[in-house]
């Protein structure tokens, strides 16, 4: 349901990093921004969404899976080149006052919503704003 | 003699009868199993016409870094998340 909201233009998705469990949440998180920046963010995101290997040989062996230049996507993970972004968004989320995961805000309200109220949620607020237009 | 040749004759001719009404009934038949089809496709052409594929509007989506979707969408889903 929530992918057709955002295939009819209803709703869009964003991801923010919020790094509760210490050093393998920070390496799927950076390891996801460097698949990122060869154009294989979602490849990551849906990767550590279904298993369970958070070690940096496992990042590096899923980006020769998807053919990625390995030394590239090494030098980004072992860099940390991402790290301030993730940090940032990390410290956002805490300072807005979520620690628990996952947490949904629509249009920056709300958190803590369970699929079906928020597809309740993102229709009646577009029926609103179009109300509005 | 001649008469049961007669009669021989006669029975050939009520067998040849006999057999081209059963052709000709085989015919009518096949004839009719067609244009039952025929009528059955055509049923099924207007029921086809009588509901036409349901117009979906779709956007593109655009499958950024950590974002899904169309830069215009009035509604905005954030979710804060990590992989564990």
């Amino acid at each position: 349901m929530i992918d057709e909201l955002i295939r009819t233009g209803v709703a869009r998705f964003e991801y923010s990093h919020i790094i509760n469990h210490g050093p393998p949440s920070m390496l799927a998180a950076l390891s996801t921004e460097c698949g990122g920046d060869q154009g294989a963010w979602w490849d990551f995101h849906d990767h550590y969404m279904s298993q369970w290997d958070f070690s940096r040989e496992g990042a590096i062996a899923f980006a020769a899976s998807l053919s990625l230049d390995t030394d590239e996507f090494t030098q980004c993970l072992d860099s940390e080149k991402h790290l301030d972004l993730v940090e940032g968004q990390h410290r956002q989320a805490v300072a807005d006052g979520f620690n628990r995961t996952p947490t949904v805000r629509i249009n920056d309200q709300g958190g803590a919503i369970v699929a079906d109220a928020l597809i309740g949620q993102v229709l009646a607020l577009a029926a609103e704003l179009e109300g509005e237009g | 003699m001649k008469r049961a040749g007669i009669w021989f004759g006669a029975l050939g001719l009520v067998v040849s009868a006999v057999l081209i009404a059963a052709c000709g009934g085989g015919d009518d038949a096949e004839q009719s199993a067609a244009a039952q089809r025929s009528m059955d496709a055509q049923q099924v052409e207007q029921v086809a016409q009588a509901e036409p594929a349901q117009p979906e509007a779709r956007v593109q989506v655009i499958r950024d870094r950590a974002s899904l979707g169309s830069p215009d969408a009035p509604v905005v889903i954030q979710e804060y998340s990590d992989f564990l």
